[in-house]
């Protein structure tokens, strides 16, 4: 019963989703995110009209299990993970849908005889979303710390490679060539520490 | 159940951000925000470039031992500056905020912080302007835009000034024509005043002014650099490129940015270099003293950007070049093509560059005598002066990146794409709205490309790695060539977070990829040592050994 009540108002659910997460990001934004969003030119617009719809109907169907879940989750999580949010700020999200739901329950439909167990069922749903999200947020990080690492191996890489073709000496000790065939370096800048 | 459930009552919890003004600002906690900004100038480079107010700190430090007088020494710097530069007066007064250049930063696309938005990023300092330079603002303080510059107001400087790559994205939509950059620019140069800067900006610097480059590689080094590349060419093709260092009388000093000698991908370009330049057979000398392109003085202030810009020229004046040619460098051609006419003398002691393959005069370096590698490789294509066999980079699907500086510095925007055109054959461009003068940054320039920025630099790139995604998703792009040395530096982290399994690349490294050089072996791997596609330019030579030993032993099997 309570899919029901909610499927009927999957529009509103929806929208109100998308605006508690246009709250997470500061006033004076908003002028933005009310236009129409565009790929390129607004992600966060484009991200929350692209997948927050298809999250709600795959928790209204209730197959958590569906690989798409985490394929709509994923672009979400991996920009929030970047973003200027703590952990919780940055999952937060999902648990608004919670909220969502409540809210859009009328007192009458809330204290139908069954209802609470449907709601609390679907609420268990709206966790296990959270779950995946949490586990997404994490890895994104933990990619965060090797792109960290990446990085100053990339910086470095070819030099290792030269040390470890050359030996050590292709860059500490010169050898110098035979007289006239000197290399004309000449401008006295030879000497001191790197 | 005794009560009745009320909806409210469930989960009564307040998700709206705090209710305040931007103005009302409170202290940027750097302690909260790490992997937002950079670490702050060592004091050993403070030392070496004459910096006032020289000590060890760091942003996230309570105390940051700023000079007592320090509100006094930025009024004077500013005013200063109001005088000098006539632009940044206007740019102070003529801004209507009409908010076209908002949605078109990359940090604010990818933060949604609004003072990340190029208008107020730039309104942190005429707030200042406002309040110390103007009647109203003197008079009336808050009510028009004005406000004191604070240790909060000063935090914010350092925080939100140095989450600009100073790209001029947002200039390019300004009706005004506002060049938000060089607000950036200024800011950063009155901190500078007091000794509040980052060192990735400030070693590079101090580097360049000790050794002649940002890595700080010493004579030997970049002497070592070549050799090895040169030794790497003749491994792939089997011909030695001719090379030499500081050569008086040559026609043409190269030069290159310093990460081409060592970083990966640059290196592979400084390949493509060498055997382009053996293959025409350019009369020219590397110095192992203007040994980089990239000037970091840009980022840090007008004096330190003339101070790096001059030695090219000095080095030119030494050797008895005819003129310059520059490599794959992004901010260095901002410095010539943008600032160096006015900052430093015309070089008149050089030829106006005449490309001695062709006969092409480049009139638009009369002044700055300095043409870019991509213009003169595509005028060399233009001319048929060089055999390229496009099908040699079959197995990349490339697109391009515009770097910022090339693009919108100096109108760099055909002469790449030519040059791609003629080196491969699967290139596809990116969505119209992220390339040439519109195209999106990659988050790092400006000084901003270190570890410790790492979060704001993805928030930064995820335009542009959108864009990229969006080509290879529709194309199956494998590579994102650009032609900035920061570009190649620092993509290759947006690429494995925004667009995974795209690799990076040099324009030049696709030159090297395709030319057919004189007197080639048969080659087997491209400058990557990635098996290098099958094709009819390479069937008039030797077969590879290993087919070689396959025949010979069919033979002797017979």
């Amino acid at each position: 019963m309570l899919i029901e009540i909610l499927r009927e108002k999957r529009d509103n659910l929806i929208k109100g989703w998308q605006g508690a997460v246009r709250e997470t990001y500061p006033k004076g934004n908003r002028i933005k995110f009310t236009q129409r969003p565009q790929e390129f030119n607004d992600p966060i617009g484009h991200l929350l009209n692209r997948d927050l719809p298809v999250l709600v109907d795959l928790l209204l169907d209730g197959d958590m299990d569906k690989p798409e879940l985490q394929a709509h989750l994923e672009p979400l999580c991996r920009l929030r993970s970047v973003q200027d949010f703590t952990p919780a700020g940055a999952m937060g999200f999902v648990y608004a849908m919670k909220k969502l739901v409540r809210e859009s329950l009328s007192e009458s439909e809330l204290n139908e005889p069954g209802l609470l167990a449907e709601l609390l069922a679907f609420e268990s749903r709206i966790d296990r979303l959270a779950m995946y999200a949490f586990d997404l947020y994490v890895s994104c990080r933990e990619e965060l710390f090797e792109l960290r690492a990446n990085e100053a191996r990339r910086r470095s890489e070819l030099i290792v490679q030269h040390f470890a073709e050359h030996g050590k000496e292709a860059f500490t000790e010169r050898v110098d060539p035979p007289e006239g065939e000197k290399p004309a370096v000449t401008n006295g800048h030879e000497g001191g520490e790197a | 159940m005794a009560e009745k459930l009320k909806p409210d009552a469930l989960f009564n919890v307040d998700y709206s951000p705090p209710k305040k003004g931007w103005m009302d600002t409170t202290a940027i906690d750097f302690n909260a925000t790490k992997g937002n900004w950079n670490f702050a100038a060592t004091p050993e480079s403070m030392e070496y470039l004459d910096m006032p107010n020289v000590r060890k700190w760091q942003p996230y430090e309570d105390d940051w031992k700023l000079p007592n007088d320090w509100q006094r020494i930025l009024f004077e710097g500013f005013k200063k500056r109001l005088k000098k530069f006539r632009s940044l007066k206007v740019f102070m007064d003529i801004c209507v905020r009409c908010g076209a250049c908002a949605d078109k930063c990359h940090f604010y696309i990818g933060s949604g912080d609004p003072k990340n938005m190029p208008v107020l990023r730039a309104e942190l300092m005429r707030s200042i302007y406002r309040n110390d330079y103007t009647l109203f603002g003197k008079v009336f303080g808050k009510m028009v835009g004005g406000r004191k510059m604070t240790m909060d107001v000063l935090k914010e400087w350092f925080y939100y000034f140095y989450q600009c790559t100073e790209c001029r994205r947002c200039s390019v939509f300004c009706p005004y024509g506002i060049d938000t950059a060089e607000i950036t620019m200024i800011a950063r140069e009155l901190m500078w005043e007091i000794g509040v800067g980052i060192d990735w900006i400030n070693t590079p610097a101090a580097n360049c002014f000790r050794t002649g480059n940002h890595l700080g590689i010493q004579p030997h080094g970049v002497v070592d650099s070549i050799e090895f590349a040169a030794d790497e060419v003749e491994e792939i093709t089997g011909i030695m490129p001719e090379y030499s260092f500081n050569r008086k009388g040559a026609e043409v000093l190269f030069i290159a940015p310093s990460a081409d000698y060592f970083a990966s991908p640059h290196y592979y370009t400084l390949l493509g270099y060498l055997m382009l330049f053996h293959e025409i057979g350019l009369d020219y000398t590397w110095s192992t003293y203007a040994s980089e392109g990239g000037n970091f003085g840009l980022f840090h202030s007008h004096e330190m950007m003339k101070r790096l810009n001059a030695k090219m020229y000095m080095e030119a004046e030494r050797l008895g070049v005819k003129w310059i040619l520059g490599g794959e460098c992004g901010h260095m051609w901002r410095v010539i093509h943008q600032y160096m006419a006015t900052l430093q003398k015309p070089a008149n002691f050089l030829e106006v560059p005449k490309s001695p393959i062709t006969g092409t005069v480049f009139e638009h370096a009369k002044s700055t005598k300095m043409v870019h590698v991509a213009e003169f490789t595509a005028d060399l294509i233009q001319h048929n002066k060089i055999k390229l066999d496009p099908a040699r980079n079959d197995h990349w699907v490339p697109t391009y990146h515009d770097s910022c500086n090339p693009a919108r510095g100096m109108g760099l925007l055909e002469e790449p794409r030519q040059v791609i055109h003629a080196c491969c054959n699967n290139f596809h461009e990116m969505p119209e709205n992220t390339i040439r003068e519109q195209t999106f940054c990659c988050g790092s320039g400006a000084g901003l490309g270190t570890e410790e920025n790492l979060e704001m630099r993805m928030r930064g790139g995820l335009p542009r790695g959108s864009a990229v995604k969006y080509v290879k998703d529709k194309f199956g792009a494998n590579i994102l060539l650009c032609m900035c040395a920061i570009d190649k530096a620092t993509l290759p982290a947006v690429m494995d977070f925004w667009a995974p399994g795209t690799e990076v690349g040099g324009v030049h490294e696709m030159v090297g990829n395709a030319l057919i050089m004189t007197g080639e072996k048969h080659r087997d791997t491209d400058l990557r040592g990635e098996e290098y596609p099958i094709v009819d330019s390479q069937a008039h030579l030797a077969p590879p050994q290993e087919e070689e030993a396959v025949a010979q032993e069919d033979q002797a099997d017979a």
